[in-house]
């Protein structure tokens, strides 16, 4: 009976393994080709060998393995389920998420805060004060949990999120560097956790970003008194229009729609006249659009339903270009140069600045060809804002080379 | 490329089960498909080492031809072997110990010597290990040389056991690389057993995994007592999973081309005395160090009690040495090394054996000793041995401690009952009919199977513990 059942499972394995294999070369043969003939170019260095080709092309491989195979999605969603057996709360899907009590789903940060994470960026900021006298502000972008006391079962001494928050911006502010704390936006006007945080996706919603570009802006501009018209971004001057059910993000694509219910997106841009430019000013791509906050920094086609899904995506990312290094030009703002590092989180936030400042620059350093110090040296900026949330203070550099 | 990994599960092996199966009925071709493929296999994390263990494939071969052909001269083959294991030993001091000799050298006498950074080939201590075999086995006359390199290429570089073992021994399949029968049962058998062995790595070794690198990563302040022993524990069976888990997929892939490998562990954690766990754990790593270090050294067969020791201490720095090039390495071999002169000469290990408190007594100490390699110093590894017995005030219990219990338990529930050989006993308790059984139990592998590949599939979290080895 032992070989029987053995023949079986065999069967099925080799099945299932050519299966998919054959599958996958039916359906995304054409990334894999890609990737193997053009696309491992990117992942050269300066005068490349041999072996280094034939890394990057390895590399792509085995990117396109993991996550291009016919039926991802199902063992992803399978994948959840099977984790979710009671006492267990967390899902572990590339980072670990875990269910709340209200019923959404939200990221927990378990990589534990230590001060040498922030290190280079106060020297950065010291650096750009002492040759530049370029001052350095930090917007913290704090990614969940606003509220204390929400997290299931005891998942409070396990997902800190809260207290790393409170160390990094002690650190930040005892080392000299202004800072605002998303997180003093939310208690500060009375905001709730569904106006606050998408629950499928990881980031926060539009609104949060809104109110806390507000806020910042405000700070910011008092603190290093500079001339920036923050009470154009009040968002009582904001016309709001809600898309319902569109938003099903990376993290809960993982999960699955019988775990995760779609986001409402709110798209925001301002009520009163705006003129501004829009442009990217990195070299590989040329746009230029010029008009309305809405009509330039708005790309209204990710708020569309993607394919055969009945969502989007992309809802989150309407908001100019993600990880594009972008310039915009607002002639009725105050003559204040802003140069933002941002990340996800941040990248609305850069936005909502270009009406508070003529000149705004955001750099995403994750797609970055140069160091920090170089945007400063080539902007000079009157002010550096890092727009960052919690991983990113842990995960981007500040000496990266590009990727 | 690791076999916990979509790149190898649906292409790398539907391809090389393809290509081998059309290729079968000529020997050499065959072979020739295997070993292309396996220096592919190697390639994938970096291609400039297939050229050092090319190199080193080359030079064995080498070797081995001319201690067969210099074997009735009296001296010179013994040369040549002298010649092989140096190079060998060389190669493994090059790129796994140069750096940490220099430091070594460096913290004791003040210099500032630069260091190499050279970065360290995977899999280089199995690879060398089975090249060592094959010219020391050749030398004993346990088996003939190859006169094709192309065979010599295949039996160091086979890709199932080339990065994590088993180090398989040059008489075991010397028969096998060009005389070898691929039968149906033997690839049925294989294909279960690499299943089980996927499972086992993706399900249960990362899972605690996950839970090891969080207790690990807290600050000593942040430590109690029960969550360092859980921490501790956890990655003992983790270790376990992942090296066996490792294993069984290497010996699976073995059977489904048509090799039999020896088996590397049986259920270690019932052993009742460190001693009886060493003769379980990784055992192709203890018989070599046993065939080819402890008996070439006079073995326990000795006059004095002091040379055993000796020869014993040799074996057991060379095996922490093996693992890692660290003082923390060293440090627990040199650990193992007392517990098991201990046992042997004062005969606890015997009593243990005995007694039911030998689990416990056997359990406890490797896992104490086991701290060692996962912590980052001696230091550090020696202040997390001293929470799990409560000194600097660490309490007893916490919150976080019930939390990772809680969070964890479905994997820590079976990860014990599976390290244990409780299948014969309950199907004989239950009284479950042997089909019915068998049934059950391929229904369960399939099932865990299929979570194993959503789980890696899914979180993308796969950590490969033996790079350093």
């Amino acid at each position: 009976m032992r070989e029987k059942v053995s023949k079986w499972l065999a069967i099925l394995f080799v099945v299932a393994i050519v299966g998919v294999m054959a599958g996958t070369i039916a359906v995304h043969g054409r990334n894999f080709a890609y990737g193997f003939f053009k696309g491992y170019k990117d992942q050269l260095p300066d005068d490349p060998d041999i072996f280094d080709s034939i890394s990057a092309r390895i590399d792509r491989l085995d990117y396109n393995a993991s996550r291009r195979i016919v039926g991802l999605d199902v063992l992803r969603h399978l994948s959840a389920r099977t984790q979710i057996l009671p006492p267990k709360v967390m899902v572990n899907v590339s980072t670990e998420m875990a269910r709340l009590s209200t019923g959404g789903w939200i990221n927990v940060v378990a990589e534990r805060f230590t001060p040498e994470k922030v290190n280079d960026i106060i020297s950065f900021a010291k650096e750009m004060e002492e040759e530049y006298a370029v001052p350095t502000a930090v917007i913290y972008c704090h990614p969940a949990l606003y509220e204390e006391g929400i997290q299931p079962g005891d998942l409070d001494v396990y997902n800190q999120c809260n207290s790393y928050a409170d160390s990094l911006t002690e650190i930040l502010r005892e080392n000299g560097l202004s800072v605002w704390d998303s997180r003093d936006t939310y208690t500060g006007h009375a905001l709730t956790m569904d106006e606050a945080v998408n629950k499928s996706d990881v980031h926060w919603t539009h609104l949060m970003a809104l109110y806390t570009a507000y806020d910042g802006a405000e700070y910011i501009s008092r603190q290093l008194g500079l001339d920036l018209d923050w009470e154009k971004l009040d968002p009582g001057l904001f016309s709001r229009e809600m898309y319902r059910n569109l938003l099903f993000g990376e993290f809960a694509r993982r999960l699955g729609r019988s775990l995760v219910t779609l986001d409402d997106v709110y798209l925001l841009y301002p009520q009163y006249e705006t003129h501004l430019t829009y442009e990217r000013f990195d070299e590989e791509d040329e746009v230029f659009r010029e008009g309305s906050f809405r009509e330039t920094v708005i790309e209204s086609e990710k708020l569309e339903k993607e394919g055969k899904h009945d969502y989007s995506e992309n809802a989150y990312y309407v908001y100019g270009s993600n990880l594009a290094q972008v310039h915009t030009y607002n002639e009725a703002a105050p003559d204040t140069t802003v140069l933002v590092f941002k990340d996800s989180f941040g990248q609305p936030i850069s936005m909502f600045m270009s009406l508070a400042a003529r000149d705004v620059y955001s750099v995403d350093m994750r797609d970055a060809d140069h160091d920090m110090k170089y945007y400063v040296e080539k902007i000079r900026p009157d002010v550096v804002i890092i727009a960052y949330c919690q991983q990113s203070f842990r995960n981007i550099e500040v000496e990266i080379e590009g990727n | 490329m690791v076999f916990a990994s979509n790149a190898f599960l649906f292409f790398f092996l539907p391809i090389t089960l393809i290509l081998y199966y059309l290729a079968r009925k000529k020997r050499a071709v065959a072979n020739a498909v295997l070993t292309v493929l396996s220096l592919l296999f190697y390639a994938w994390g970096e291609p400039r080492f297939v050229l050092i263990m090319l190199l080193s494939i080359v030079i064995n071969w080498l070797c081995a031809l001319g201690i067969e052909a210099l074997r009735n001269k009296s001296g010179k083959g013994k040369l040549l072997l002298i010649v092989a294991v140096t190079v060998n030993v060389a190669l493994l001091g090059v790129f796994k110990y140069a750096d940490f000799a220099i430091g070594s050298v460096n913290s004791l006498l003040g210099v500032e010597i630069p260091l190499t950074h050279i970065a360290l080939p995977i899999g280089i201590s199995f690879f060398t290990f089975q090249a060592m075999s094959y010219v020391i086995d050749v030398y004993r006359g346990k088996g003939q040389a190859q006169r094709n390199l192309g065979n010599v290429c295949l039996y160091i570089s086979f890709f199932p056991q080339l990065i994590a073992g088993p180090i398989v021994r040059y008489e075991t399949v010397a028969g096998e690389i060009q005389g070898r029968t691929e039968t149906r049962e033997d690839f049925y058998a294989g294909a279960r057993r690499f299943m089980v062995g996927y499972a086992k790595k993706a399900l249960l070794a990362n899972a605690m995994g996950k839970l090891v690198d969080y207790v690990f990563a807290l600050p000593g302040g942040e430590m109690t007592v029960s969550l360092s022993w859980l921490g501790a524990a956890c990655y003992l069976i983790q270790v376990y999973y992942d090296f066996s888990g490792y294993s069984d997929m290497a010996i699976g892939l073995g059977r489904m081309f048509g090799f039999h490998f020896l088996e590397n562990f049986n259920f270690p954690f019932i052993a009742k005395s460190v001693t009886e766990f060493w003769r379980r754990w990784h055992i192709s790593m203890c018989t070599w160090f046993r065939d080819y270090v402890f008996f070439p050294l006079g073995g326990s067969r000795v006059k004095s009690k002091w040379r055993l020791a000796f020869n014993m201490l040799a074996v057991w720095i060379l095996t922490g040495l093996w693992h890692g090039a660290d003082w923390t390495y060293v440090c627990w071999g040199l650990l193992f090394f007392a517990v098991l002169l201990a046992e042997k000469l004062t005969g606890l290990g015997k009593w243990m054996e005995k007694h039911k408190i030998g689990h416990l007594y056997a359990m406890a100490l490797v896992t104490l000793i086991t701290v060692l390699i996962r912590s980052s110093s001696i230091s550090s590894a020696f202040s997390y041995i001293k929470t799990m017995f409560g000194f600097g005030g660490s309490a007893l219990f916490d919150r976080l401690t019930w939390f990772l219990i809680k969070e964890y338990l479905w994997y820590i529930v079976a990860a014990v009952v599976c390290s244990l050989p409780l299948g014969a006993f309950i199907r004989r308790r239950l009284r479950i009919p042997e089909g019915v059984w068998e049934i059950a139990c391929g229904v369960a592998i399939a099932c865990v199977m299929l979570a194993a590949v959503a789980n890696t599939s899914a979180t993308g979290y796969n950590p490969f513990i033996y790079y350093n080895f």
